[in-house]
């Protein structure tokens, strides 16, 4: 016992100096230190911690990507319950899947999901671990159509307002070749899945969900996929769709997002003095996100913490912020705080929002079975194939741990029993090429189809050794590119763990100028990557870096390949 | 490190905060203990989803405290939580008669069991829909509440009517009742009961009308494809989403009168769109507590208790076993609701509602 209370004593004299540290540090104005009171960024993870001092719990939270743009509202809510939450960003469906494997993924468990949609919760608790779930804010999916084209297709007037359109309409300058969009991967984001259930039930004609029996009619298999053709870019997040229309607003028509992503498009594109997007509204109606917060009860004696949290979400600053930020707070997809000043600045009728509830319309979704279906169906026979070159460092750094990672990652990816779990096996129709290098490329080895054992295989023999000649190996790459490649989502994907030396810099870049036609090159950092030189190579073609060197390389090799 | 005459003020300082944190921990230890606090007994087992209400109320967890209990609970549709694992469960808490009958016929063992709330099956929808559905014909209007013709909607769900044909402009595509899923979630599946009953000329459905009618039945399922599995989930975003997203839906009596008691600026948002409508026959849902053991049975002692009667029906509208209030259900301020339902079906016996689950599996 004695012991017990020298401990005690020992702790708290402890805890007295760190508090003399602080006071200390606040004299020499030094008050705010950068830790409290920001979010940390990275990547895929946001910690909010509250700003008047320490938290008195924190909440694990596997949330969409959508919720980003809402880190000020976050923010509030953590400063207001004292509870610091970090987000970890996902698609939606990765967040059913984290709830269909009793609330963890990859080694991370979770006290609480958020993704976009309630159809993802009670379709992924099969295990009835989701308590409370309730909504946090609404936003339909629309599309935005770039001024210009909405006034040419008659959707909209010079003043920006636009009128509904039928989903059928808007399917007939799709395939009629008079407007291209981008939409997010149906596999792997709420908004991508809404969109393409909403295009085929319209396409059945009938005015009814759609059914098991539909998606196997081939003639409405190949009106979908005549349709998706249109689509010129994918990707496996709603928040990085808009962030590469706002990147290269001359190349993108259109895009099937968020209303509230729409406005934050909007927001970027007129202050750059670019035409902004006009919202239009299927008149049948596409979905409504209704972005539900719910705990997942792991017997973690968290609840507490996160009734105080969610409950903060739901105070007025809170909600302020979520409006501010162009979602909607009100019940029947109203807003809250329409006379708020930076709320009018977001619903603005000239980029053609309608604050109206009656603009929030959803198709009748189909049965969660036939979901299902339609989700696999798209994955591997309906939606646009793609084409993606892997170009992968074999330098002598990479021997062991690396090369391992990286043969387990393309595994991942293309070895279809595996990559079915994640839904991104290959189709078909895809094309996967493998370009291995060192001080130079190696000769490619192409996989067509669903066949990439052989690919697989060359990719685990390959010995590491030499040097790291990442534009070798890219201008090979650009090499390999189809003579169509509207044909495909086409994408070249960079992996790497070393400084890369420059000799070949400018016959790279040359050769993308020549012959790159735009297309991204994502990269996969590791190891003792340069930033700087992959930065350089996604902000060129628009593309984006992933983060390997900290946790599961695999992870990050699925997820590049829900990117196309 | 030159030792100024500020940081020996300092280090004293510290040091008498040390000193005095000390005494304190020594004094806190000399002091005689309280009384150790009865370890409360944590009871856990399966709750439908619209009780969670009442379940997470604190006046709740203070009456069950009283009797020892701590109560806790894992979200399941009624049917849904028969099948589900019930390793470490006290208790399980559907939604209907029905759902008791289903967990028996699946091997579930009750040590004890008893009516515990009463809650009529009631549909939702907004003003506008309505109004167009009263000068459609298929509702009539008494005073401020509402009643639909079941045997007049069924008839329009089968000759797939437009919700323009029925009264209401506005609305896109084919006329619809939502409802949760009817086989895992117990307002769908009594929703289901009350369709098969209608088509059967309004005598409780039978395993041979029913075979009779399952394409229709599923058809009228059909119309609304994506189905929530519990009634709260289904309430929640039939009030966020609005009108052009669940026009109409299945639920409980009590779920807008526990919104009214408990989110009273939520219920000012949506009391002058927000309508109950009941349907004519409707059926009663009768919430039944099976006790999987001596703590469960504890559960259900406490949730019979007047106390907990009172609390259940005056924070969450639930009806008790004798089908009233314990007074009238104006005290909601909800105009549409009614004390008195006069038209009732009984619900089919339990081959007749498995024949209904297998025809809509």
């Amino acid at each position: 016992m004695g012991k017990r209370i020298l401990r005690a004593v020992a702790a708290l004299a402890a805890g007295a100096m760190m508090l003399a540290g602080s006071g200390c540090a606040s004299l020499n104005g030094n008050g705010s230190n950068g830790t409290n009171g920001t979010p940390q960024n990275s990547d895929k993870v946001q910690t909010f911690t509250p700003s008047g001092g320490k938290a008195s719990a924190t909440l694990n939270i596997a949330s969409g990507s959508e919720n980003r743009e809402v880190a000020a509202a976050v923010q509030k809510a953590a400063d207001e319950s004292g509870v610091a939450v970090t987000l970890n960003y996902m698609g939606s469906l990765d967040i059913m899947a984290a709830l269909e494997n009793g609330g963890t993924s990859g080694g991370t468990t979770y006290d609480a999901v958020w993704p976009a949609s309630s159809m993802w919760i009670s379709m992924g608790d099969t295990k009835h671990l989701v308590k409370d779930a309730a909504s946090t804010s609404t936003t339909p999916i629309v599309f935005g159509i770039e001024k210009p084209k909405a006034v040419e297709l008659g959707w909209a007037d010079a003043s920006g307002k636009t009128k509904p359109v039928a989903t059928t309409d808007i399917i007939d300058a799709v395939t009629s070749g008079k407007l291209k969009f981008s939409m997010t991967s149906a596999t792997q984001s709420n908004s991508g899945a809404s969109a393409y259930l909403a295009f085929a039930t319209a396409l059945t004609g009938k005015n009814e969900p759609l059914s098991a029996d539909d998606l196997n009619n081939a003639d409405l298999q190949s009106k979908v996929a005549a349709l998706l053709k249109g689509v010129d870019r994918s990707s496996g997040s709603s928040d990085w769709l808009k962030d590469m229309v706002v990147a290269n607003p001359d190349r993108f028509d259109a895009m099937v997002n968020y209303e509230s992503l729409v406005i934050q498009a909007n927001k970027q594109l007129t202050q750059a003095g670019h035409d902004p997007l006009l919202a239009v509204y299927p008149a049948d109606g596409i979905a409504v996100s209704d972005s539900p917060l719910g705990y997942v009860d792991r017997g973690q004696n968290l609840k507490d913490a996160f009734s105080k949290f969610q409950q903060a979400l739901q105070s007025k600053d809170s909600k302020l912020e979520f409006e501010r930020a162009g979602r909607r707070t009100g019940l029947g997809g109203t807003l809250t705080y329409a006379s708020d000043a930076q709320v009018q600045q977001s619903f603005k009728a000239d980029w053609g929002i309608n604050t109206d509830a009656s603009a929030l319309k959803t198709i009748a979704l189909p049965a969660a079975n036939v979901i299902d279906q339609a989700l696999s169906v798209y994955q591997t026979a309906l939606r646009k194939p793609s084409y993606t070159i892997w170009v992968v460092d074999y330098s002598g750094s990479m021997k062991g741990e690396g090369k391992q990672g990286v043969v387990d990652g393309l595994n991942a990816a293309l070895n279809p029993e595996q990559a079915k779990a994640s839904r991104i096996e290959p189709s078909g129709k895809d094309v996967n090429i493998l370009i291995p290098f060192a001080s130079k490329a190696d000769e490619p080895v192409t996989a067509n189809g669903s066949d990439t054992a052989s690919l697989l295989s060359a990719a685990a023999n390959r010995d590491p050794r030499g040097g790291t000649n990442i534009y070798d190996g890219l201008s090979k790459a650009i090499a390999q590119l189809p003579s169509n490649v509207s044909d495909y989502t086409t994408a070249i994907v960079l992996m790497t763990d070393g400084m890369s030396e420059t000799g070949d810099r400018s016959k790279f870049q040359s050769d993308y100028a020549a012959k790159g036609q735009g297309l991204p090159i994502f990269s996969i950092m590791f190891g003792d990557a340069d930033p700087t030189q992959l930065d350089e190579i996604a902000s060129l073609s628009n593309a984006k870096v992933f983060d390997g060197r900290s946790g599961d390389l695999a992870a990050v090799f699925r997820q590049v390949k829900g990117y196309n | 490190m030159k030792i100024t005459k500020s940081k020996i003020i300092g280090l004293l300082a510290l040091l008498v905060v040390v000193g005095v944190l000390a005494g304190a921990a020594v004094w806190q230890q000399s002091k005689p203990k309280p009384a150790a606090p009865v370890e409360a007994t944590k009871v856990t087992g399966y709750l439908g989803g619209e009780k969670i209400g009442l379940f997470d109320d604190p006046q709740f967890a203070q009456l069950a405290a009283a009797q020892g209990l701590d109560v806790d609970y894992r979200k399941a549709g009624s049917l849904a939580m028969m099948d589900a694992d019930r390793t470490g469960m006290d208790y399980l808490f559907p939604s209907s008669r029905a759902a008791v009958e289903y967990g028996k016929a699946k091997g579930v063992n009750a040590a004890k069991q008893d009516i515990v709330f009463n809650s009529p099956i009631v549909l939702y929808t907004h003003k506008a829909v309505v109004d167009g559905l009263v000068s459609g014909g298929l509702v009539s209007k008494d005073g401020e509440t509402y009643h639909m013709d079941m045997a007049k909607a069924v008839d329009a769900m089968k000759n797939n009517k437009s919700w323009a044909d029925v009264g209401y402009q506005a609305g896109y595509g084919q006329f619809r009742i939502d409802s949760t899923d009817p086989v895992q979630s117990n307002s769908g599946n009594e929703y289901a009961a009350l369709v098969a009953t209608v088509l059967n000329g309004g005598q409780p459905a039978t395993v041979d009308s029913v075979n009779r009618d399952a394409a229709t039945i599923k058809a009228i399922f059909a119309k609304s494809g994506w189905m929530e599995t519990s009634s709260e989930d289904s309430f929640n975003q039939f009030l966020t989403l609005g009108v052009g997203s669940k026009p109409m839906m299945v639920g409980y009596e009590s779920q807008i009168l526990d919104l009214a008691v408990n989110q009273p600026s939520a219920f000012q948002q949506i009391k002058d769109d927000v309508v109950i409508v009941y349907p004519t026959p409707t059926v009663w849902s009768t919430h039944t507590l099976m006790a999987l053991d001596d703590n469960g049975a504890k559960l259900l002692d406490v949730l019979k208790s007047p106390d907990v009667q009172k609390l259940a029906w005056e924070r969450h509208g639930f009806r008790a076993a004798n089908f009233a209030g314990t007074d009238s259900i104006s005290r909601f301020g909800v105009p549409s609701a009614a004390d008195q339902l006069t038209a009732v079906s009984e619900l089919p016996n339990n081959d007749a509602m498995q024949a209904i689950i297998a025809a809509l599996s």
